[in-house]
């Protein structure tokens, strides 16, 4: 058996959290959620620091692009420079449309950019159709057994 | 008022050496509710010339995603995914693996080259069009795509 499909959400803003919560409990396919509030913990997650030593790889990155301290670029790239993690899906989901940000998004490789909508029913059902893209229709890495 | 709907016409290159794969797609495209255009480029080679627009190429776009096979003639899928992110100009796009490799080694190394995801094409024709709509839906209406940034 494979382990749950499990999401890293990096989010500070715990009204978009709480509202991706809601929404991930009412979709069809219903993943596993982690929540980290800033890019620091976020990374230290995925590296596996203390206290996270036996932490899953995630299947799957939400990344928020404003955070406090580094902000979503720094982690992304990070991310993607890490060839130990390089190959874990980031979908940016942010607040800005600035074509600027979604250029520079693409240029360090996130594998998606992603508006928030700004009506609630709409934002919960864009959710949904992530997650059921993710883990229905794309094949991921984190499920080939590496 | 937020623009979260693109209204702008999307231009998707596919490259893919199976005709009957390249009229299902098209076909699929056709119905769905985002208006495009798709250009088709046979093989590796055919798709640098046109992302690089040489030669017949001069005049064509710069896509706004690419779907991309793995198994081609002359330079393949896996060749053309690392010189496309390899290239400044080039790694913006977006692309999308649709191949009917299930193999895990593609899927990995796949993501490795930053392959924007992965797609196994099934081999049941509807299962095949549900995955063209899904695509869609997904990168068509609810990504926000690069807007080409043509220098």
């Amino acid at each position: 058996m494979l382990d749950p499909f499990t999401i890293l959400l990096v989010d500070d803003f715990s009204l978009d959290v709480e509202l991706i919560r809601a929404a991930l409990s009412r979709c069809k396919h219903k993943p596993g959620l982690r929540v980290s509030p800033d890019g620091e913990s976020a990374l230290a997650y995925l590296h596996k620091q203390p206290p996270h030593a036996s932490a899953a790889t995630p299947d799957l990155v939400l990344l928020d692009l404003h955070l406090p301290g580094r902000d979503g670029f720094a982690v992304l790239q990070e991310i993607k420079n890490d060839p130990g993690l390089a190959h874990i899906p980031v979908i940016m989901l942010t607040s800005s449309e600035d074509d600027g940000d979604v250029e520079r998004a693409y240029d360090l490789q996130v594998n998606g950019y992603i508006v928030k909508p700004v009506i609630a029913r709409q934002f919960m059902e864009s959710i949904c159709s992530i997650t059921e893209f993710w883990m229905k229709t794309a094949r991921l890495p984190s499920r080939v057994g590496r | 008022m937020p623009k979260t709907l693109r209204s702008k016409n999307i231009d998707i290159l596919l490259v893919e050496d199976n005709p009957g794969d390249v009229r299902l797609t098209r076909e699929a495209l056709k119905e769905g509710k985002v208006l495009n255009t798709l250009y088709v480029a046979i093989d590796g080679v055919d798709a640098l010339e046109f992302l690089n627009k040489q030669g017949r190429y001069a005049d064509v776009p710069r896509p706004d995603i690419i779907l991309l096979d793995l198994n081609l003639p002359r330079k393949d899928g896996r060749e053309l995914l690392a010189d496309i992110k390899n290239n400044p100009d080039l790694r913006k796009i977006p692309v999308v693996i649709l191949t009917t490799s299930k193999a895990e080694e593609d899927i990995l190394k796949s993501y490795d080259l930053h392959a924007n995801c992965y797609i196994t094409k099934p081999v049941d024709l509807d299962q095949f069009l549900d995955v063209v709509k899904s695509i869609e839906n997904f990168w068509f209406s609810i990504v926000k795509l690069p807007s080409g940034g043509q220098q």
